[in-house]
């Protein structure tokens, strides 16, 4: 009899664009941990009809919303990220679309630890399981950032893979580490483009509905409902400030950078155009 | 007594595109770095006999101009050129330099000689006392590689040494998020004043909506559409240059299939040795009447083969190209010895030998080839074997 040993994840192959755009969204803000989906696909190779080599890889991600904002240090339950995976799924079907016709699909999460050890807490790991017992592919990405070394004043960023295993039945789940690489991908997809975007998109919405719950108590006075609309209006400054317009700024200078990227290539294809054509 | 206080300033969109241009390269990688100093001073005096005079500085960096080479804008011993920052910064004013930065992997979080020599030079040229140096240096966590790290930090020349100066990320975390009142206050009087009353109207629009909230969401708005519409420039930019890229590929293996394909047209039969044209005309010219040799065939006897004779004449130009044939010629029209000169060539190379070393005791020079003891035969001192 052929026994198959279906290996966890071998590897995590992401390309450079999605990273920039997790990156992006992770160094949004240091007060609570953002969330999103990884979309991709895996490629299994077999070895022998005995050995099942899983390598996942991963073209974008797709930033979620937080159902629940607390402002204190907010663990994603599994509850959570499956409803927000649901709902993306369900949105951004037309994107998950691979620009070469293949099909995507969602194949990991990723969250942020500002300020915190990038290693998975209880609670990721835990929720990590969760969604292996769906999918036994499925992978988590952690970043962590605003971490500084007081001592030598250097900034610090990490990022880590993993996936949930557990040692026997009924024991407690542990981390298991999943080599990743960030593939390099000079231009920078369709699909994670938009979903850079989203991010103020999204801030902007959570807000809204935030000051329109409020607004909708009745028992408000006019000077309460006035410094509410304050506040709505202090906090899309912020927005604007540190996130929409620092965006605005970079799409302006990649759009520069290959704005002449185009002018150098097509003075090099001119010349090798007429290269060829004297040979 | 001056503090020193400087801080420096990157929001986390300019930093993660840092970290993808490194992603994207095998090598290390450079840029200058540009932005605004934002200076400040602040005097407290903290007793009626000391000022403490605190200059708070803050450099904003805003964009990066990446180098698609290293070394773009310093030579070897690091002296940097003014004439080679120009090209990289082309639109952008050299005012807006602050800084320069470099991307190594797997090393640590200190400058190196180079760069050291590369800022001073920086810093005379940009006549810009507070340039900045930023240094990233990712590095792999854990042995299995599925943890990575990358440290950054700035260096500044202050007081004749280079002090480090951390980075911080500017975000939407910083910024006090206010906190909405969910409840009022619990005087119904605020309410129903008239002062409230009779400017309501400037605050609210009609019903309940409030013309601050109407205001801020219609300019928000017009932002992210103003956002949408650069991000779609840009991705037509994306797919524009991946497609020259595509192109320049494909243009780059044409060329060197038609350079290959031409080289193997030229070496067409490499084993072949090609025809001493040279030779073969003088041959002709000097000895008209001896068709074996023209001959480019011997056995493996060394006799000439008689059939296989080169019979293209090759117009070569005796007089320009041979002049020396011509001299020889003149001389050899004196010779008294055609006869053994012809029976030698029918005989085999040995005995050609034999019959050299009996009669050309005399002769100055011996050479190897078959025509040379020919000519040596014929009884001339002066050696005149062609070198080829």
């Amino acid at each position: 009899s052929i026994v198959l040993h279906i290996m966890a994840v071998s590897a995590v192959h992401l390309e450079s664009d999605a990273f920039l755009v997790c990156m992006n969204h992770a160094l949004s803000t240091e007060k609570e941990e953002v969330m999103g989906l990884c979309i991709g696909e895996v490629w299994m190779s077999c070895v022998y009809e005995v050995d099942t080599n899983r390598i996942v890889h991963i073209h974008s991600v797709i930033i979620l919303r937080r159902s629940d904002k607390r402002k204190d240090r907010v663990e994603i339950s599994p509850e959570q990220l499956s409803a927000a995976s649901t709902e993306a799924e369900i949105s951004f079907e037309h994107r998950l679309a691979d620009m070469t016709g293949r099909p995507m699909r969602v194949v990991g999460w990723y969250h942020s630890h500002p300020h915190i050890t990038v290693w998975p807490s209880h609670v990721d790991v835990r929720t990590q399981a969760m969604y292996q017992m769906m999918d036994q592919g499925f992978v988590g990405l952690i970043f962590s950032c605003f971490i500084e070394d007081k001592n030598t004043k250097t900034g610090r960023v990490l990022y880590t893979c993993f996936q949930s295993v557990q040692a026997q039945k009924g024991s407690e789940y542990e981390r298991i580490e999943i080599p990743i690489h960030v593939v390099p991908h000079e231009a920078i997809g369709k699909v994670c483009l938009e979903s850079a975007v989203e991010l103020p998109r999204i801030l902007c919405q959570e807000e809204q509905d935030t000051y329109r719950r409020i607004h909708s108590l009745t028992h408000l006075d006019p000077i309460t409902k006035i410094h509410n609309g304050s506040v709505f209006t202090k906090n899309l400054c912020s927005q604007m400030s540190a996130i929409s317009g620092p965006l605005l700024q970079w799409l302006e200078d990649r759009l520069e950078l290959n704005k002449h990227s185009i002018i150098k290539l097509q003075k090099e294809k001119e010349r090798l155009t007429q290269e060829l054509a004297s040979l | 007594m001056e503090e020193f206080n400087t801080t420096v300033r990157i929001s986390g969109f300019a930093l993660s595109s840092l970290m993808f241009h490194h992603l994207n390269s095998d090598a290390d990688v450079e840029g200058l770095i540009l932005g605004e100093s934002v200076g400040e001073e602040n005097c407290r005096i903290t007793d009626s006999q000391i000022d403490h005079i605190q200059f708070e500085h803050t450099i904003n960096i805003q964009k990066h101009i990446p180098c698609h080479k290293l070394h773009s804008f310093y030579s070897n011993v690091g002296d940097v050129s003014e004439e080679k920052i120009r090209p990289i910064l082309s639109d952008y004013q050299e005012e807006n330099v602050i800084g320069w930065y470099r991307q190594r992997r797997n090393t640590r979080q200190q400058m190196t000689f180079m760069e050291q020599v590369v800022h001073q030079n920086m810093r005379k040229i940009l006549s810009n006392r507070e340039l900045v140096f930023m240094l990233l240096t990712p590095s792999q966590a854990t042995a299995s590689g599925s943890t990575h790290r990358l440290e950054f930090s700035a260096f500044i020349w202050h007081s004749s040494q280079y002090i480090n100066i951390p980075i911080f990320v500017s975000n939407l975390g910083n910024l006090e998020q206010q906190d909405y009142w969910r409840v009022s206050g619990t005087c119904p009087s605020l309410g129903q004043s008239e002062a409230v009353k009779q400017h309501r109207t400037q605050f609210f629009c009609s019903g309940d909506e409030l013309k601050e909230v109407r205001n801020i969401s219609s300019m928000n708005d017009d932002l992210l559409g103003e956002m949408q519409k650069v991000c779609k420039e840009v991705e037509k930019s994306e797919r524009a240059v991946e497609k020259l890229q595509e192109d320049l590929k494909e243009l780059k293996e044409a060329i060197k299939e038609h350079s290959e394909k031409n080289e193997t047209q030229k070496h067409a039969s490499p084993d072949e040795p090609k025809e001493n044209v040279l030779l073969c005309s003088a041959l002709r010219t000097l000895f008209p009447d001896a068709p074996s040799l023209q001959t480019q065939t011997l056995t493996v006897q060394g006799l000439p083969v008689l059939e296989l004779c080169c019979n293209t004449d090759h117009n070569v130009d005796i007089p320009t190209k041979l002049p020396l044939i011509l001299e020889n010629q003149h001389t050899r029209k004196k010779d008294t010895a055609p006869r053994l000169r012809k029976k030698c060539l029918v005989a085999g190379y040995s005995q050609r030998l034999k019959r050299k070393r009996k009669t050309n005791d005399t002769s100055e020079s011996a050479s190897d080839s078959g025509s040379d003891t020919e000519i040596e035969m014929n009884g001339q001192n002066r050696s005149i074997s062609p070198t080829f």
